[in-house]
């Protein structure tokens, strides 16, 4: 969905801004950066904010352009295993080989929809184009667009049986892609492992048996600034991993039916990757039916990021749906805002 | 010259070298030279082509020649040098430079180098061609060959688009036929020819280049022209004392951008696949960024 009339600013490394604008009816914005020779590898830090969105991308002389901001950042969690294993062998015995791959469902990753994906036999996942490089680093994979679940020097050229790479749909949802390899430099360590690519943009690591010390990266990146990486040397039955969109503002009542006289309890969480961000104001803007503004009021995040108002609701209120808009705004400088749930103040007895 | 090793030399006019039990490099002839190698290992022998000369050059392969001489073996016709190869080794290739009226025929043969300008006629047939560069109003048709890289360089006020320049086999390509090149005299064909690396593209002066749904090897710029890249990869881009102005549009740099002494302007869209980049000399860059805004539906 396109967000026209954003507010957009750049920032320079020492947090300044250096331009501000505001995207056009079609979520466009331009803006010139000059580089020198001085500052040629310098990064800026580009903010879009509107109503209940914000987002944060950082911008470099070779980023890619488009630059499309969105506020599909992802929050990892580790939960107990859930190796899937089977999938069909594609036959791909190879070592530091790339192959494009058809997504059965469109999938979208840091805000742009893909329907064609490259696997490669080192246990990378492209967007952008093929990939086979083999030397895996936390720095290497910040800079590129890809899904690593165990990205190092592997093969799957058939040092032992059954080595390739799989792929299989345990629900329509879904696609699992499950390498079964051989490290090209100790051919007595193999590994296997999954990555499950959801329908929503969710992103899945499965760990089954490995043997050994490796030397994987695994993570996801947009190539661009963000990334959620770990560095790791065994693989032997761990913990998944799942990718999913950060939440940024959840904002709920405590019913969803009223009558006059009684306070309709309104809350916000306020996460930020995850986390939640204390002593953050949040602002609570109610419009009743006519969408004509009906109450505000602000209030401060706790330690777990919620904050909580009353609004009082008088006899002779317009009945219908009434709608909360939030937005908030840390002493960190984050700014979030969102429009949520719905209130419906009503009568219990029978007047209608 | 006995049991020498030189990087390369360059016969010209009545000069006279014998070479034997030597590792060379390469070596050219021109004028009234002549180089006799004998029990030798040459990387690459050069021949220039110029004034009204002509010839018919067959079989110049790598390997070892028993017994070759230029004058015996193949037909020329207006070349005053003469060059004997006897058991010597020619290890990379054949360097054909080719210029002024000349008209030279190679049919089969393995070239490294050709270069060809002025008014020269060169027809290539049956060959390997590692490195085709051809300008003023020179022409050149490869049939049936084999190229690796082939550079078109457009200068001065031309005006160019070149559509599909990519990698593969190309049953016709000719660059007045398949392109629109305004002030561009010289004329370049290729037939039923593979092509590897192939196209490097450099522009200076004023020049104006488009080019369309391309694998471009490089694109070199420099001077003040304006160059467009519409749907096309580019390996390596490389912009020196360049003052003019870079549009893309879906266009892909995937190896690296190499600025020096430039100061010029980047607009369009692009993306970078694992594309490093080095600006030096006092390099200014302005780039100009689309953004786009999306929220999560």
């Amino acid at each position: 969905m396109i967000v026209a009339g954003a507010s957009v600013k750049l920032y320079d490394e020492s947090n300044a801004t250096i331009w501000s604008g505001l995207t056009d009816a079609y979520g466009r914005a331009r803006f010139n950066l000059t580089y020198t020779d001085y500052n040629y590898t310098a990064t800026s830090r580009l903010e879009a904010i509107k109503g209940g969105y914000f987002a944060t991308k950082n911008v470099r002389l070779l980023s890619n352009t488009p630059i499309i901001i969105t506020p599909a950042m992802y929050v990892m969690r580790i939960l107990p295993n859930e190796w899937i294993d089977g999938g069909a062998p594609m036959g791909w015995h190879a070592d530091d080989q790339s192959w494009l791959y058809t997504l059965p469902f469109p999938f979208t990753y840091f805000g742009a929809t893909y329907t064609q994906i490259y696997i490669s036999s080192n246990g990378l996942i492209t967007f952008a184009g093929p990939d086979s490089s083999f030397g895996s680093s936390r720095s290497g994979l910040e800079a590129r667009l890809a899904i690593a679940p165990a990205w190092d020097d592997w093969t799957t050229h058939g040092v032992h049986a059954g080595d390739d790479i799989y792929i299989g749909q345990p629900s329509p949802n879904c696609l699992m892609i499950r390498w079964q390899v051989t490290a090209y430099y100790d051919y007595n360590t193999v590994a296997n492992f999954e990555a499950i690519l959801y329908a929503d943009g969710s992103i899945r690591f499965n760990y089954g048996y490995s043997s050994g010390l490796v030397s994987a990266t695994i993570g996801i990146s947009d190539g661009e600034g963000f990334s959620i990486i770990e560095d790791l040397d065994n693989l032997c039955f761990i913990g998944s991993r799942l990718f999913t969109y950060a939440t940024y503002l959840r904002v709920w009542t405590d019913k969803s039916l009223y009558t006059w006289g009684e306070a309709v309890n309104i809350s916000a969480a306020f996460t930020y990757l995850g986390e939640p961000v204390e002593n953050a104001t949040v602002l609570f803007q109610v419009t009743d039916p006519s969408n004509a503004a009906y109450f505000a009021f602000a209030g401060t995040t706790d330690t777990e990021g919620v904050a909580s108002v009353q609004c009082p609701i008088y006899q002779g209120d317009a009945f219908g749906n009434y709608t909360v808009h939030t937005s908030a705004a840390s002493t960190n400088s984050f700014a979030l805002s969102s429009r949520n749930r719905r209130c419906k103040p009503r009568r219990k007895v029978n007047i209608v | 010259m006995y049991n020498t090793e030189l990087y390369a030399f360059y016969a010209q006019e009545s000069s006279s070298i014998y070479v034997d039990s030597s590792t060379l490099q390469g070596c050219g002839l021109s004028g009234c030279s002549s180089i006799y190698a004998h029990n030798s290992s040459i990387e690459w022998i050069g021949l220039v082509f110029y004034d009204s000369a002509n010839a018919t050059l067959t079989d110049l392969y790598t390997g070892l020649y028993p017994y070759w001489n230029l004058h015996l073996n193949e037909t020329v016709e207006g070349v005053g040098y003469n060059l004997t190869l006897e058991d010597t080794n020619v290890m990379w290739g054949w360097n054909l430079y080719c210029g002024d009226h000349s008209n030279v025929k190679v049919d089969p043969s393995a070239i490294s180098w050709l270069q060809a300008w002025g008014q020269s006629t060169v027809s290539v047939c049956n060959s390997t061609v590692y490195w085709l560069y051809v300008w003023d109003s020179a022409a050149v048709s490869l049939h049936d060959s084999w190229l690796n890289e082939f550079l078109l360089r457009f200068r001065d006020a031309q005006k160019v688009v070149l559509r599909n320049l990519n990698p593969g086999f190309i049953r016709y390509w000719n660059i007045h036929v398949n392109g629109t090149a305004q002030g561009v005299s010289y004329n370049i064909t290729l037939a039923d020819t593979w092509v590897r690396w192939a196209w490097d593209i450099t522009c200076s002066d004023q020049s104006n280049v488009a080019v369309y749904n391309s694998t471009l090897n490089s694109l070199y710029a420099y001077d003040y022209p304006s160059v467009s890249i519409y749907n096309s990869t580019i390996d390596s881009l490389q912009c020196y004392s360049f003052r003019g102005v870079l549009f893309f549009e879906d266009a892909v740099l995937r190896w690296n951008w190499y600025i020096s002494s430039s100061q010029f302007y980047v607009s369009g869209n692009i993306r970078f696949i694992n594309a490093w980049v080095n600006m030096v000399g006092n390099s200014v860059v302005t780039r100009n960024f689309n953004v786009v805004t999306l929220a999560i539906t």
